[in-house]
C-alpha cells in the first residue's frame, strides 16, 4: 500500500514536471526570435 | 584464496543470496524512495532526452528528404539556421556557395546558378546561402554553425565588390542577418579552434548591439576573446550554461526548420534531374545574344530596368577618384573576415573555390576611378585566397565585358552568371 502510494505520487510529479516544461515550450515558444529588420542599401 | 571465495559466493544463486542482494538493493534505492522530487525529475529528464533525441531524428530525416529541393532557394531560416546547411554539406551532389545580393538579384533568370543547377545538369546542384549585405562577419558565423565534418566537402565563396568600395557593411545590416544560434555556435560551440574563435568573438564584439540583449553570449564572447588563465576560468564556468542554451537553439531551429517545409504548400521532396552536356563558350554566347536588348539604353552596361529605376539618377554622389578608392578598399575590414572565413573553412578541412567578381569597368571608369587602380583589389583578394590554401576563380578580365553585369553593383547579368556557373561546373568536378 506505502510502495502504491509512493509511486503514484512519483509519477504525479513527473506529470507536474512534464506540465511546467510544456507550459515554458508554450510560452516561450510563442516569442519573436527574429533577428531586427532586414536592412539592404542597393543601386 | 579470498577471491575465490567471494568469486563463489557471487556466482552462485541461492535462494538466500538472492534475497541479500534485493535488500541489499532495497536500501539502496532508500534514499531514492525519499525523495520523490528527485525520482519525478529524473524521470522526466530521461523522458525529455528520449524523446528529444527521437524527434531530432525524425527532423535531420525529413530535412534530408528536402535539402535539395529547397537549395536554389533564398529564405532567412536557411541563412540564420543550422539544420539545412549542414544537410547541405551531407549531400555529396549539392555544392553550397556563400554569396549575397546576387543570389538573388536576377535570380529569375535561367542561367543564375539557382536555376541553371537546379536540374542537376552535371550532377550536382547548388546550395545557396546568402542575401543582401551578407557580409563575411556573418559567413563565418555560418561555417562556425555548420555541424558534421566538412573534411573533403567543397563549398564556393563569392566576392561581391560592393563590400569593398561601398562599405555596405554597418551596424544595422549586420544586425539585420545576425543569427543568435550562429553566434551561441561561434562562442560555445566544438567546431573551431581556441584562435578562431578568439578571432570571430573579437570581431562580433564589434558591433554590441547584437549582444547588448543576450548577457551569456556578451559575457562568453568578451571571455573567449581574451588571453589568460582567469578569462579561459570565467569561460569555462559558463561554458555549461551556454552550451544549454545551444542545445535549445539548436532544437528550435529543427522545429522551425519542420514548420517552413510544412508551411510550404505543395513541396515535393523529389527534384527532376535531367543530365545534359554543356557547351559553355556556346551558352555565354547565346545568352549575350539574348540579353544585349536588356541593356542597351545607356553605355555603361548597366540593365536597362535598373537604370532607369536605381542608377541613372543617383551617379553624381557616386563620383569618387583613386585616392578614396584606394583608401576604402585598403583599409576595409571586410578583408580581415574574408581571410577569417577562408581558414576557417581550411581548418575545417573543406576545399574552397574564391569566386572573384569583377568591378563594372565601365562604370567604375565613368565614376571615377581607373583600371590600374582597382587591380589593388584583385591583387588583396588573390594574395588571402592564396594564404588560405584556397582554389581561385578570378573573372577580373571580365571587367570590360558590357553586358556581364546587371547594375553597377556588380550583380552578375545573365551573361555573367553563364561565366559564373562554368567555374562552379569546374570546381565541384575537379579533383581537389
Amino acid at each position: 500500500m506505502g510502495n502504491a502510494r509512493s509511486i503514484g505520487r512519483v509519477l504525479g510529479l513527473c506529470l507536474l514536471y512534464l506540465a511546467i516544461v510544456v507550459a515554458l515550450l508554450v510560452m516561450y515558444g510563442q516569442d519573436d526570435f527574429s533577428t531586427p529588420s532586414y536592412v539592404y542599401q542597393a543601386f | 584464496m579470498n577471491l575465490s571465495h567471494r568469486y563463489v559466493r557471487v556466482s552462485v544463486a541461492t535462494p538466500a543470496s538472492s534475497a541479500t542482494r534485493a535488500s541489499v538493493l532495497t536500501g539502496a534505492l532508500r534514499p531514492l524512495a525519499n525523495a520523490p522530487h528527485l525520482v519525478g525529475a529524473l524521470l522526466v529528464a530521461v523522458l525529455l532526452a528520449c524523446g528529444s533525441t527521437l524527434a531530432v531524428r525524425y527532423a535531420v530525416g525529413v530535412e534530408t528528404r528536402y535539402v535539395h529541393v529547397l537549395a536554389p532557394q533564398i529564405f532567412t531560416l536557411k541563412l540564420h539556421g543550422t539544420a539545412l546547411q549542414t544537410r547541405a554539406f551531407q549531400q555529396p551532389d549539392l555544392l553550397p556557395v556563400y554569396g549575397s545580393s546576387e543570389l538573388f538579384f536576377g535570380g529569375d533568370a535561367p542561367q543564375h546558378a539557382n536555376n541553371f543547377f537546379a536540374s542537376y545538369p552535371t550532377g550536382f546542384g547548388v546550395f545557396s546561402v546568402g542575401r543582401g549585405n551578407t557580409s563575411y562577419l556573418i559567413q563565418a558565423q555560418n561555417i562556425a554553425a555548420v555541424g558534421g565534418d566538412l573534411r573533403g566537402k567543397k563549398a564556393v565563396v563569392l566576392l561581391q565588390t560592393d563590400f569593398f568600395h561601398r562599405n555596405l557593411v554597418t551596424p544595422a545590416s549586420y544586425a539585420g542577418n545576425f543569427s543568435q544560434l550562429q553566434a551561441y555556435e561561434a562562442v560555445f560551440g566544438d567546431t573551431l579552434s581556441l584562435t578562431f574563435k578568439r578571432q570571430l568573438a573579437t570581431r562580433m564584439l564589434d558591433y554590441p548591439d547584437t549582444l547588448a540583449n543576450d548577457a551569456l553570449l556578451r559575457r562568453g564572447a568578451q571571455e573567449s576573446a581574451q588571453e589568460g588563465p582567469l578569462h579561459a576560468a570565467v569561460f569555462d564556468a559558463l561554458l555549461p550554461l551556454g552550451r544549454a542554451t545551444l542545445t535549445m537553439l539548436r532544437l528550435q531551429d529543427h522545429w522551425q526548420t519542420l514548420q517552413y517545409i510544412q508551411s510550404q504548400a505543395g513541396l515535393q521532396p523529389d527534384i527532376s534531374r535531367t543530365a545534359r552536356q554543356i557547351d559553355w563558350d556556346a551558352l555565354a554566347r547565346s545568352t549575350e545574344a539574348g540579353y544585349k536588348d536588356q541593356a542597351n539604353n545607356n553605355s555603361l552596361g548597366v540593365n536597362n530596368k535598373r537604370w532607369l529605376e536605381d542608377v541613372r539618377d543617383s551617379l553624381a554622389p557616386l563620383r569618387t577618384n583613386d585616392t578614396v578608392f584606394k583608401d576604402r578598399v585598403g583599409t576595409n575590414k571586410e578583408w580581415g573576415d574574408l581571410e577569417l572565413l577562408l581558414d576557417e573553412l581550411r581548418e575545417r578541412g573543406a576545399e574552397v573555390e574564391l569566386v572573384i567578381l569583377p568591378f563594372p569597368g565601365r562604370f567604375y571608369d565613368a565614376i571615377g576611378t581607373t583600371h590600374a587602380t582597382r587591380q589593388m583589389y584583385y591583387e588583396i583578394a588573390r594574395g588571402i585566397a592564396q594564404r588560405a590554401g584556397a582554389r581561385i576563380a578570378d573573372l577580373s578580365a571580365h571587367e570590360y565585358d558590357q553586358y556581364f553585369y546587371l547594375d553597377p553593383s556588380g550583380h552578375p547579368s545573365p551573361v555573367g552568371w553563364a561565366y559564373v556557373d562554368q567555374v562552379l561546373d569546374s570546381f565541384y568536378h575537379s579533383n581537389g
